[in-house]
């Protein structure tokens, strides 16, 4: 090229400038807003300055405090008494002209010269935030939890088994005499092998009811809002892929109506998610049970994280497939001919000749999936009301929805939206690492 | 060579080659049906919401899989009626055409810079754009809201510039990948020629960039068409999404209604995939697999 | 060259800013408001009630938003960016209090509008002394049962948790389900345990609020744990089988249909139950936690009200005003009763024109024979997280009642701290 190094950078500049320009405003400066806020203890409702004050609290501990004249000014011109409370002059007329709205620059103003008397609803709280994801937040971290097996409003089982009896009962009691005294009461059948209730007596079934209450449980692994996310993003990503190129597989080879049938498998991308919740939750009410047995799908804590799962790799096998589909396209015929005289079968010719040639479509498929599985919300969010049943499909996209705004936590969230992005910043780039060096170039 | 002699020739091949190829056409056979029947699978929600929308609330509630016993019609009418839908569709597509032709133009400008000025601050300024692949929505968006409303974007054309600065990053990886793959031998010829900068972009790269460019336009329809929390919190209430949403709620759903609206709002959009589908697995195998 | 690549930059900045301002350019000297509301249910009849208005006053423009799923999540998003609606629809108690505490709602107290609403209804609305919107609605949460099931089966309405026991005994013999379940949303759940517990509570429910915003007491402690969690059980036992996968609308095609006797829900429903089923045939009680029938009270309260943002322009503040005003007229009210099918709380409105469940509801009202909705009272993050997920967890199993008490403890403690 013969242009200068500087109309050179000239013309880099005026191009780049107008994708630059919108990325930083409306992404950019968001997310520095968001790193700032998960220092802070904000709940997301307070506004950034008080917009009333009570009389006399804001004599004595504004206007008495305040030492500069000039941030005192700034506050006696903008609240003003009004009954009990001083008010924050939201709008303002001036003569001529229509009412307007506070600037920024007022309200930043204001913000400086009030925290000069150390009012500020935002405070900073350093790290506390992201302490607390892993010392404070029951649904966060994967843990056991105690599961208990008997509720003591119900009626006393009248037989249990032998190995739960010793595993989830026997074991769990600390008191020795209350062991003795429940082996008097449960009495070892050892053809049956478990333990039958003997008759007791008013008084004995409330300290049966207690005993069997208060240790008869199992130490459950609760996967928790991270063990969720990982658990969805490991076999979303794989499953997904999987299915993905064998489908792009299959429609490469000279099948009939294979272009009717690639529109109809990137069909789902198509629909909103409004559509596609809504019949799936026909599906799994209506269609699934009599077909697999499993008579709950979405409602049942165990099952519903599989059912999400088939919904999404349903969703996103489609776009994957089109990006194999198009690394296979870009296989020269040459190459797996070659390798068909050499005398290679089908199954060598993939894993030899067409899997490292496909290097870069993993790549890219890998990357798309592992950050959207992660980030998740939208698909979860309208099967299953919002992570539920029993919290048990709640992604941490939506867990930080959720302490956004149902739980007055804004900060907290913002912290957790962070350390999502570290997260998926570490995996990516792992991911993206090895995979880059494994790319052939043709 | 006679007339019969052709004729036993050619039974003679084609007994052959059955001979040879009819396990192989059977293995065709199988796997077209399987593949047949799992299309239906990625079908069905499609067709479910239109058979739906022909039948009354009722009718959805005791057996959405029955066939309408009589086609609803007054659906159609008053969806059509309650979502306001001719203003909705109009916002919905203005919206929708400005950004994307907005994300096609900023994106593939940014990109060109990028690839052909190899300098260090490319690189991070690319990474930059990359980075927002990993950065979920909801995390800027209270930030973002008050953004906007400072800068008094708040209207339907507000929402523009904000699709455009959220969209690019994506475009930008795509338009990226693929103009590494352009040769510079082209251009080079338009430089010696005098061209400007910017006429050798519009005149000479850019329709050298016509796949890839189908394919981000086609995503970013997509993806704008069927948006839902942004425009819900810019412009409440006036696109397609948003206003048929009122059907759908915790304590009012009215089925019908919705699947009517659902196919009205779906429709263009599945059309508009259907014409312009085979541009995509051209324009992904030209542009993303190189990212 | 450069020259004019910079005037084509210009050009288009200008063009921007152009299209950035035409709406303001075009804007009307009509004063317009903008309406958030959650009530879904009345979309259509809110529509007509602002059309009234307009019609009214025509300078007046109200613009509604409706956001019926993530109304909260909206609102607040809206509010930390500065750009409050001028009017609010808010839940009772709680959520008004939310926001009037941080300083966003404008004060009504000396409002003429508010001397016109029934003074018990003003609690809900009332904090530190000052009235922050205007109560619209009183709802009930109890149970709608089917009148023609339970004529088939010779059962009269249970006033007491035996007979509501040997009333579902009855239906279950005769192949009916009791309660038509709610389980997959977690809300309905929610009411409920707040419904029993504060029927338990009685007399102690305001003393232990009280106390526990202070960060002591335990949600257990008003009541006996044994019951609250026995009764849970019984629920439990006689919904649907599946009731852990039914939302709103299986909930009321179970009704509707006559599969089910009887649903646990509020009065809200109704509208969709009869729409489903116009030929059905519903009453409404409490929800009987005891077997003496004079503690069986209804639980009713203010659910909506309006409210008006404190940061909207003087301009907009006074119509919005005006349309409070409005809609204690005798027109206004008209609306809400027949068209939204809701019980308005203006003193003297009338009502006779109302179905039979709704008639029920004010004859408790008028009695004074109701519990107040504490769930509504709690800090808004013990209901929305704790109790509706706490109760959903205790009914698929997952924690026990002491688990969920604790639950319940802590965020309520986690709460009040701030």
């Amino acid at each position: 090229m013969v242009a200068s190094k500087k109309s050179k950078i000239f013309f880099f500049i005026i191009f780049l400038l107008p994708a630059l320009l919108l990325y930083s405003l409306f992404f950019i400066k968001p997310f520095i807003e968001g790193i700032h806020y998960s220092f802070t203890d904000w709940n997301g409702i307070v506004p950034e300055i008080p917009l009333s004050f009570e009389k006399t609290e804001f004599e004595t501990e504004v206007l008495a405090k305040m030492k500069s004249p000039k941030h005192l000014a700034v506050v006696k011109k903008y609240y003003r008494l009004d009954g009990d409370f001083y008010r924050l002059t939201n709008w303002i007329s001036e003569a001529g002209k229509p009412d307007r709205q506070l600037t920024n620059t007022e309200r930043q103003k204001i913000k400086k010269a009030l925290k000069t008397v150390g009012i500020s609803s935002i405070n900073y709280i350093g790290f506390e935030n992201y302490k607390q994801m892993f010392t404070n937040d029951i649904r966060f971290i994967p843990r056991f939890e105690k599961r208990f097996l008997y509720n003591e409003f119900e009626d006393l089982p009248e037989t249990i088994e032998a190995k739960a009896f010793h595993k989830y009962l026997l074991n769990n009691i600390k008191d020795p005499a209350d062991k003795k005294w429940l082996l008097t009461k449960y009495q070892f059948d050892a053809t049956a092998k478990s333990y039958h209730l003997l008759p007791y007596t008013e008084a004995e079934d409330e300290r049966l009811r207690t005993i069997l209450a208060q240790n008869m449980f199992e130490n459950k692994f609760i996967p928790g809002v991270i063990g969720f996310t990982l658990f969805f993003t490991f076999f979303n990503v794989v499953i997904t892929n999987l299915f993905a190129l064998l489908l792009a597989m299959i429609l490469d080879t000279k099948l009939r109506f294979k272009n009717a049938l690639r529109s109809i498998f990137f069909l789902p991308n198509v629909l909103s998610l409004v559509i596609v919740a809504f019949i799936w939750s026909f599906v799994f009410r209506l269609i699934l049970p009599p077909l697999t047995g499993i008579p709950i799908w979405l409602g049942n804590p165990d099952i519903a994280p599989i059912a999400v799962l088939i919904v999404s790799i349903w969703q996103g096998a489609g776009y994957l497939m089109v990006i194999y589909l198009a690394g296979l396209q870009t296989i020269p015929a040459e190459i797996t001919e070659v390798a068909e005289v050499d005398g290679a079968n089908w199954f060598q010719r993939f894993l030899h000749v067409k899997v490292p040639l496909l290097v870069p479509a993993f790549t890219i498929c890998f990357f798309y999936s592992i950050a959207n599985s992660l980030k998740m919300f939208d698909l979860i969010f309208a099967l299953t009301n919002g992570g539920g049943p029993a919290y048990a499909t709640t992604s941490i996209v939506i867990d930080i929805y959720n302490n956004a705004f149902l739980q007055n936590q804004f900060g907290y969230a913002t912290a957790k939206a962070i350390f999502l992005c570290l997260i998926i910043i570490v995996i990516t780039g792992t991911q993206l690492f090895l995979m880059k060096r494994r790319e052939v170039e043709l | 060579m006679s007339r019969t002699n052709l004729q036993v020739d050619e039974v003679l091949q084609k007994r052959i080659q059955i001979k040879t190829s009819s396990p192989k056409r059977l293995a065709m056979l199988f796997v077209e049906i399987v593949m047949c029947a799992l299309a239906f699978i990625f079908l069905f929600p499609a067709l479910l919401t239109l058979v739906n929308s022909f039948k009354s609330h009722p009718e959805i509630v005791m057996n959405p899989f029955a066939l309408p016993t009589k086609l609803q019609l007054s659906n159609y009418a008053n969806a059509w009626r309650e979502t306001n839908f001719p203003v909705v569709l109009a916002n919905t597509f203005l919206i929708t055409l400005g950004s994307t032709i907005g994300i096609v133009l900023v994106s593939s400008m940014a990109a060109y810079v990028l690839v052909r000025f190899k300098w260090k601050i490319s690189w991070v300024i690319f990474l930059l754009f990359t980075f927002s692949m990993v950065v979920p929505f909801q995390a800027i968006m209270v930030p973002l809201f008050a953004n906007a409303k400072s800068l008094n974007l708040l209207t339907i054309l507000g929402i523009i510039p904000i699709y455009i600065g959220l969209g690019c990053p994506l475009a930008i990886f795509m338009y990226h990948g693929f103009i590494k793959g352009v040769p510079l031998e082209i251009e080079e010829s338009a430089a010696i020629d005098g061209a400007s900068m910017f006429r050798r972009f519009f005149q000479v790269v850019f329709p050298l960039l016509t796949p890839i460019t189908a394919t981000v336009a086609i995503l970013n329809v997509l993806w704008i068409w069927n948006d839902f929390l942004l425009p819900l919190l810019i412009i409440p209430g006036q696109t397609l999404q948003l206003a048929q949403y009122k059907f759908i709620g915790q304590f009012r759903q009215d089925y019908a209604l919705a699947m009517a609206s659902l196919v009205l709002s779906a429709s263009p959009i599945v059309l508009f995939y259907l014409i312009m589908q085979k541009y995509i697995i051209k324009g992904i195998s030209a542009g993303a697999v190189k990212g | 060259m450069k020259g004019r690549i910079v005037k084509g930059w210009l050009f288009l900045v200008l063009v921007g800013l152009f299209i950035c301002n035409f709406q303001g350019v075009f804007a009307a000297k009509k004063v317009q408001l903008d309406l958030f509301f959650y009530k879904q249910e009345i979309v259509k009849e809110m529509g007509e009630l602002t059309q009234a208005f307009s019609k009214k006053y025509p300078d007046v423009e109200i613009k509604l938003e409706i956001v019926p799923n993530e109304s909260m999540a909206v609102l607040r998003t809206k509010m930390a960016g500065g750009n409050a609606p001028d009017i609010i629809q808010l839940q009772s108690y709680a959520s008004v209090f939310e926001f009037a505490k941080a300083g966003w709602l404008a004060d009504l107290t000396k409002e003429p509008v508010i001397s016109k609403v029934v003074p018990s209804t003003k609690t809900a609305v009332t904090y530190n002394g000052k009235v922050y919107a205007l109560p619209m609605d009183v709802a009930g949460i109890g149970i709608i049962y089917n009148k023609d099931i339970f004529k088939k089966y010779g059962l009269k309405p249970p006033t007491t948790f035996s007979e509501l026991k040997s009333v579902c005994a009855t239906l279950k013999k005769n192949g009916v389900t009791p309660f038509a379940g709610l389980f997959k949303a977690n809300w309905s759940l929610g009411h409920f345990i707040s419904m029993v517990h504060t029927s338990l509570a009685g007399d102690k429910l305001m003393p232990w609020l009280e106390k526990m915003n202070q960060g002591k007491g335990s949600f257990a402690d008003p009541i006996n744990k044994a019951e609250l969690f026995k009764i849970m059980d019984f629920y439990k036992a006689n919904v649907d089988k599946n009731a852990a996968e039914m939302d709103w609308n299986e909930q009321q095609a179970a009704f509707a249909s006559g599969k089910a006797a009887m649903m646990v829900q509020g009065l809200w429903s109704y509208g969709a139950a009869i729409e489903t089923n116009p030929k059905l045939n519903c009453g409404f009680i409490p929800f009987p936690t005891s077997d003496n029938p004079k503690e069986n009270k209804l639980f009713a309260d203010v659910d909506s009200t309006f409210a008006i943002s404190a940061t909207s322009s003087p301009e907009k503040t006074k119509a919005a005003k005006l349309f409070l005003e409005w809609l204690a007229t005798p027109e206004a009210v008209k609306i809400w009763v027949e068209k939204c099918k809701l019980v308005p709380t203006f003193k003297g409105a009338d009502v006779s024109s109302m179905d039979a469940p709704f008639q029920d509801l004010v004859r408790y009202l008028n009695d004074g024979n109701t519990n107040p909705w504490a769930f509504a009272m709690y800090p808004v993050a013990v209901f929305e997280d704790a109790c509706k997920n706490g109760a959903q967890e205790y009914m698929f199993g997952r924690k026990n009642a002491d688990q969920v008490i604790k639950y319940i403890d802590d965020t309520w403690k986690r709460e009040i701290k701030k």
